[in-house]
């Protein structure tokens, strides 16, 4: 999958596997992004962790290769010097302050003690945590923990901030805020990975996409590109009224329709459709027929969060995405 | 990389700057003091130096070094993996190594601090006649065992991260409680032998014990020696230790 090949790769994955014993924590990724800003969206335990946790050489791959800006982080730190990360875990040191446990991570990039405690107090500051850093870090809400960890991620200036479910328990005015934060550092001209499982927090950064599941990259490229990709996907489309026995049966004929169910007592018809347009035409003329009431239909909205749960869908082995 | 496992050791020590830490620095001077004071009051005034230097030996160097390293230098990688922070330093190009350094530092400060202070009381608080001898070579026995166990801890601490205080605690009966008494070449391989022999050569009890007679307790080897054997244990288990914080993968975190 090849995103952006304008510039040099920011991150570069060759048949990248990971295994946890005998479970697949990511599986045969391959990836070359340019320099921007992606969101690595995927549920909960669909891989993202592991797949931040290999391009940051936390974790070696099992098989394959990674590479991130040419090098190789499990192999050479060097290269962390220019990524920031911002992990999910909370940050447990209870009885020191933002300022002094920043001060301290910076100063492991090896600043020194002035330069690390003046890149702290800007990071701090960006992150509009200036009149909170003195405190202890036990008396913060999460937001302002969550904007400390924001902090030691950014004050060594790095190239490519990753963040790992960075809108976990904020409220909507620092929703707000780290969004505007973001899309400034994307502004900037600075790369960025975030990864969530919320699809529209993404979507207020970035149109670039990597779809994880079940330890797969299953698409990457914009919004246009995803729902290219799905294009001739079977869709599932749900009708309500009367006559619909009649409907089924005209329908049956057609070579684009892949199955139907009737549900509720008979009043709702789920049809399994591979070709959208053709099928509303179709409907529009079958709407005309003696004793067919169709009161509503329901089908994808064409979202990118349609698209996505499309290709989950296909991914899990259904035949067809389901709308409730 | 030295600037940086100074930070490790400044933001350590900030941290070490609770109540309840510097009670336990407190209780751990205090204690082994109070010990020698009620022993001192208890005991017939015939008691020989050796047994007085001995009963220190154990109470500050053997016991009391111990106790502190087991708090700091076997939880190194636990406890940041357990506050959930061995991300952020395994996110520094250097962050492994500089901090497995700087917290040995801070163990070896932290334990040495208290066990110096705890010598003084000691000795001018038990039966040992040379005060200021004794004082001495409990303190200087003391450094000695404080830069020995903590690179020893550290690599407990490397390998058993889950458990490892329980392991450093059997390691510490079994191998340098009991294997550094058994009388065969085997108590040569113990920091605790090397102790003893460090301790009798800045003590009196050199001159009142003959080594041939007990060659089991304490070596002949002189200090230069036995400090040469300290040193090189240390600095090639202090050496594994930092090779596998670096290289090892420890849990980070539960996947999203």
């Amino acid at each position: 999958m090849n995103t952006q090949n304008s510039h040099a790769s920011i991150l570069e994955l060759v048949h990248v596997s990971r295994f946890y014993g005998t479970v697949i924590g990511l599986g045969d990724a391959n990836l070359d992004l340019a320099p921007g800003a992606y969101g690595l969206v995927g549920p909960n335990g669909s891989g993202k962790t592991t797949f931040i946790n290999l391009i940051t050489g936390v974790l070696a791959p099992s098989i394959g290769d990674v590479q991130v800006f040419g090098q190789n982080p499990h192999q050479d730190r060097s290269v962390l010097s220019r990524i920031g990360l911002c992990p999910a875990s909370d940050i447990l040191y209870p009885n020191v302050s933002a300022l002094q446990w920043v001060e301290y991570l910076t100063g492991l990039h090896g600043f020194t003690r002035q330069e690390a405690y003046e890149r702290a107090v800007k990071a701090l500051t960006q992150v509009g945590m200036e009149p909170n850093m003195h405190r202890p870090i036990g008396s913060y809400s999460l937001g302002m923990r969550q904007r400390s960890k924001l902090a030691q991620a950014i004050a060594h200036d790095p190239e490519l901030l990753i963040l790992d479910e960075p809108f976990n328990g904020l409220d909507p005015i620092a929703r707000h805020e780290l969004t505007e934060f973001l899309n400034n550092w994307v502004d900037q001209g600075k790369s960025l990975i975030l990864a969530s499982h919320i699809l529209h927090e993404v979507e207020a950064i970035t149109t670039s996409f990597l779809l994880i599941h079940g330890g797969r990259i299953l698409a990457s490229g914009d919004a246009t590109e995803v729902r290219a990709m799905l294009r001739g996907f079977p869709v599932e489309v749900k009708i309500s009224g009367q006559g619909l026995s009649i409907l089924a049966e005209a329908l049956s004929q057609e070579a684009w329709i892949r199955g139907m169910d009737f549900n509720d007592n008979g009043n709702t018809l789920q049809v399994r459709v591979k070709d959208k347009g053709a099928f509303q035409a179709r409907l529009l003329e079958l709407s005309r027929l003696e004793g067919v009431v169709i009161s509503s239909l329901e089908s994808p909205d064409g979202s990118l969060e349609s698209a996505f749960d499309l290709l989950l869908s296909v991914h899990r082995g259904q035949e067809a995405i389901e709308y409730q | 990389m030295f600037e940086a496992i100074i930070h490790v050791i400044r933001f350590e020590l900030i941290r070490t700057m609770t109540v309840a830490r510097v009670m336990i620095w407190i209780a751990f001077c205090c204690f082994p003091a109070l010990l020698a004071a009620a022993l001192n009051y208890q005991a017939p005034d015939d008691v020989p130096q050796e047994i007085w230097i001995f009963i220190c030996y154990l109470l500050v160097p053997q016991i009391g070094s111990m106790l502190g390293l087991l708090l700091w230098a076997t939880s190194a990688v636990g406890s940041e993996i357990e506050a959930q922070t061995w991300i952020h330093l395994s996110m520094r190009p250097r962050g492994r190594i500089t901090l497995a350094l700087g917290k040995y530092i801070v163990a070896v400060l932290w334990t040495a601090s208290y066990c110096i202070v705890s010598s003084v009381l000691v000795s001018f608080l038990s039966g040992i006649e040379d005060k200021v001898e004794g004082a001495f070579a409990l303190a200087a026995t003391s450094l000695c065992a404080a830069i020995a166990y903590a690179a020893i801890y550290l690599l407990i601490g490397a390998v058993f991260f889950r458990r490892a205080t329980i392991v450093a605690v059997i390691f510490s009966l079994v191998i340098e409680g009991l294997g550094a008494w058994i009388p065969a070449t085997i108590n040569q391989f113990t920091i605790s032998y090397r102790l003893r022999t460090l301790m009798t050569e800045w003590s009196d009890m050199g001159q009142i014990i003959n080594h041939r007679d007990v060659p089991f307790l304490f070596g002949d080897e002189g200090v230069f020696f036995t400090m040469l054997i300290i040193v090189s244990y240390t600095v090639i288990v202090l050496g594994i230790a930092c090779y596998l914080i670096t290289k090892r993968e420890y849990p980070v975190q539960s996947d999203t």
